[in-house]
């Protein structure tokens, strides 16, 4: 047995641990009081849609976090078309920016 | 603003729509076709796999035998009126009842008779029996115990590693590449390595590795295992089973 | 994005749809193990656990190959579509499939040893030749990446990663695709030498990768088009009578496709990318006055690209002039949203 590679896997697997483990202390006050303010989109109080996103929630925690503490919600994507029109001179000053 | 579509065979289907007729008309016999080829697969997938034979365990037994720790745990137990076949004794292989080398309590006991209580996994002539306890006993009258063995010369082998528990019957097909990762857990627990080898005829014969001082190669071998192998040493019988000795750093992956 | 999220939208056919799909699942495994037992007898493994981790990874690998033909399939024909609105169920029971499968493996090749099962699985074996390569690793690297995608399938994770992330994260399905390839080959192809197996493996590949270069040559038509701009920054894109009343024409224009609707007399462009999962918006129809995606049918104003409240998704518009029959478009979009006066038919 490689002592090497069996103690380098201990201690990865004890990291993911961690940062899982980081990621619940997070995620489950996050998803009772801060996910309102990251996503105006969540609405309500559904249990079951709290469940669903958890383990994604317990890989991108920090995404969120970060955007907690920035205030920010969610970038609109970007596509060719849209960094386009962003440079543009824009022919009807009446329309949705975004 | 509703439209008043000009052409109702222009058909369109999202998910909260009904769908149009031609397109379930195809589902219809489509779907039954792929379920009906994804079923053959369930059906002829497990005839074409390598995981059957005829290995396997049965009871739980009490064996009165002489407990031997080198190269190999393993136990001689003599089988009196057998003359005939040649040999008077069995060879078993020692294990425990997960992937380790027999119980410190059992080995503690090597150099002496004992009644040792196991589960036997056999296949062909190769015997194991995982050990759950040994007590010592009487050695049993009139037979000629015989540590050296009969040297046969030396042969050069080619074949794969196994630990003989998976192989011989606890796991299907218990070798190869798919089983490897667990026959390197067994062996590295202590699980006797052995050989095995298809002479010209087609039969199999089983080795049992033991290095020059007589000493187990489990932890020299664990990066081959089921890789094919050729070996060059001294073969030594002991009843019908073969010890093959070799160095194993001179074991060549083939 | 949707007025507020639900755990999961169901419909009449997502359940339809689900239904058949458990039940093939569920009928495959029993299949599976009742042909082993039927075929081996005797001399079949005590407790089939072995059996249960090659039912299941075989099923899982297996609707890979129905996932990965769903995409390609509707290029080729739009028949298809109602297999793909509901796909990611369709991977999230493949997902399922592929742990029950690793769970085995842990449990009955690693466990009941010297080391914790997952650092036997990581370190056991280390030979990294080619033959001899850990192929496990292949495996453990496939669920991880669908298992990414697993649990992101909520709609949540599309808007807040957004749609390209998004993208980018599917795309890798297909160095799941090829990593679970290597898995098979290397692990299950080495120990089951029997042709047929080798043989399917074979042909599932190059169905794979024949079928997508088959619908990417039918695409690239269209890409491969170049418009002359004029002076006022318009190209003419085409005729009015190519396009069929409430569908669209798909041109590519700065940089990306847009699509040219004709309707009630009328033309008007937006951009071709849905802002839900990138679906091709070109290839909806308009519906209700509204252009419906034909992925999930979520809907744009083609006046001015964006879905009717309470719905917040916007798409960038283009301005459309017509001079007798032909379509003139402008190259420059307009921001997501912006209201455009569609072309009106003389
Ligand atoms: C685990 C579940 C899923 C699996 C296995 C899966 C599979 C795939 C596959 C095979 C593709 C390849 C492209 C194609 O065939 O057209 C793809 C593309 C894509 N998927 Fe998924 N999908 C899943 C769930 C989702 C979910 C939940 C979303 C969105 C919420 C999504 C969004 C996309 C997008 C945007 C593309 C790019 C399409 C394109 O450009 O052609 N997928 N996915
Ligand atoms: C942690 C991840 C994985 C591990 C450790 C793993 C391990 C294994 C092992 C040990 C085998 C050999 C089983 C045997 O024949 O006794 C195997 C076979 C197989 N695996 Fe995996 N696997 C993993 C993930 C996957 C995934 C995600 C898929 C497919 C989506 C997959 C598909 C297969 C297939 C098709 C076989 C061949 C089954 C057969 O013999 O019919 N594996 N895997
Ligand atoms: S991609 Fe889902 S509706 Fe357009």
């Amino acid at each position: 047995m490689n002592e090497f590679a069996i103690a380098l896997v201990e201690w990865l697997l004890k990291v993911i641990h961690a940062y899982l483990i980081g990621g619940l202390i997070f995620s489950v006050p996050f998803v009772i009081f801060g996910i309102h303010r990251v996503d105006p989109n969540v609405q309500g109080w559904s249990i079951l849609f709290r469940i669903i996103i958890m383990p994604g929630l317990l890989i991108f925690w920090p995404l969120f976090a970060v955007r907690l503490v920035r205030g920010k919600t969610a970038p609109t994507e970007r596509t060719a078309h849209r960094v386009a029109a962003q440079a543009a001179p824009q022919p009807a000053p009446q329309g949705g920016g975004s | 603003m509703t439209t008043n579509n000009p052409q109702p065979q222009d058909e369109f289907y999202v998910n909260y729509l009904p769908m149009p007729r031609s397109w379930s008309a195809f589902l219809l016999k489509f779907l039954p076709l792929l379920i009906a080829g994804v079923l053959i697969f369930a059906y002829i997938l497990p005839t074409v796999h390598d995981q059957y034979n005829k290995g396997g365990f049965s009871k739980r037994t009490d064996y009165l035998g002489y407990l031997v720790a080198n190269p190999v745990p393993h136990l001689i137990v003599p089988r009196p009126g057998n003359t005939e076949a040649g040999a008077d004794y069995s060879y078993y292989l020692l294990a425990a009842g997960n992937k380790a080398g027999p119980p410190k309590k059992v080995m503690e006991q090597a150099g002496n008779w004992v009644t040792l209580t196991g589960l036997p996994i056999a296949r062909n002539n190769l015997t194991l029996l995982a050990a759950f306890k040994a007590e010592t006993a009487e050695a049993p009258e009139g037979f000629d115990l015989d540590l050296k063995g009969k040297s046969l010369g030396e042969f050069t082998v080619e074949g794969e590693i196994v630990d003989p528990k998976c192989y011989n019957g606890v796991m299907k097909p218990g070798r190869t590449k798919t089983h490897r990762g667990c026959a390197i857990r067994c062996i590295s627990g202590g699980i006797p390595p052995t050989l095995v080898s298809h002479n010209a005829q087609g039969d199999t014969i089983y080795f049992v590795l033991s290095d020059l001082e007589d000493q187990a190669v489990n932890d020299r071998v664990l990066n081959i295992v089921g890789d094919p192998l050729r070996i060059t040493g001294e073969v030594v019988q002991f009843g019908d089973t073969f010890v093959l000795k070799a160095d194993p750093e001179t074991y060549e992956v083939i | 994005m949707s007025v507020s999220y639900k755990s999961i939208q169901w419909n009449r056919q997502k359940i339809i749809y689900d239904l058949l799909l458990v039940a093939t699942i569920a009928l495959y495994l029993y299949l599976f193990v009742w042909s082993t037992q039927w075929f081996g007898g005797a001399d079949v493994e005590r407790g089939l656990r072995a059996i249960w981790i090659r039912a299941y990874g075989s099923a899982a690998f297996i609707l890979l190959h129905v996932i990965l033909s769903i995409g390609p399939l509707t290029r080729l024909s739009p028949k298809f579509y109602p297999l793909l609105f509901n796909r990611r169920h369709m991977g999230v029971v493949m997902f399922l499939l592929g742990v029950q499968h690793a769970r085995g493996t842990l449990a009955w090749y690693h466990d009941f040893g010297n080391l914790d099962p997952i650092v036997s699985l990581l370190t056991g074996n280390l030979n990294f030749g080619f033959i001899p390569f850990p192929f496990e690793l292949l495996g453990i690297g496939g669920l991880l990446i669908l298992g990414l995608m697993a649990i992101t399938s909520h709609d949540f994770w599309l808007h807040n990663l957004t749609a390209p992330v998004w993208k980018a994260l599917h795309m890798c399905v297909y160095l799941a695709y090829s990593l679970l390839v290597g898995h098979v080959f290397l692990g299950a192809l080495q120990t089951n030498k029997h042709p047929f197996l080798t043989i399917a493996v074979g042909i599932g590949l190059v169905w794979i990768v024949g079928v997508h270069f088959w619908a990417a040559r039918k695409e690239a038509g269209c890409d491969r088009q170049t418009f002359l701009i004029n002076t006022e920054g318009f190209a003419d894109i085409g005729s009015i009578s190519e396009i069929p009343e409430n569908r669209a024409k798909v041109v590519t224009l700065a940089g990306e496709r847009i699509a040219v609707f004709k309707y009630d007399g009328k033309i008007s462009a937006i951009s071709n990318v849905c802002q839900h999962q990138n679906g091709p918006l070109g290839e909806g129809k308009i519906l209700d006055g509204c252009i419906t995606c034909p992925w999930h049918g979520y809907q744009y104003r083609p006046e001015d690209g964006a879905s009717p409240p309470p719905f917040t998704e916007k798409v960038p518009t283009f301005a459309v002039r017509l001079q007798g029959d032909r379509i003139f478009l402008s190259a420059t979009p307009n921001l997501p949203g912006t209201p455009v006066e569609p072309a009106v038919i003389a």
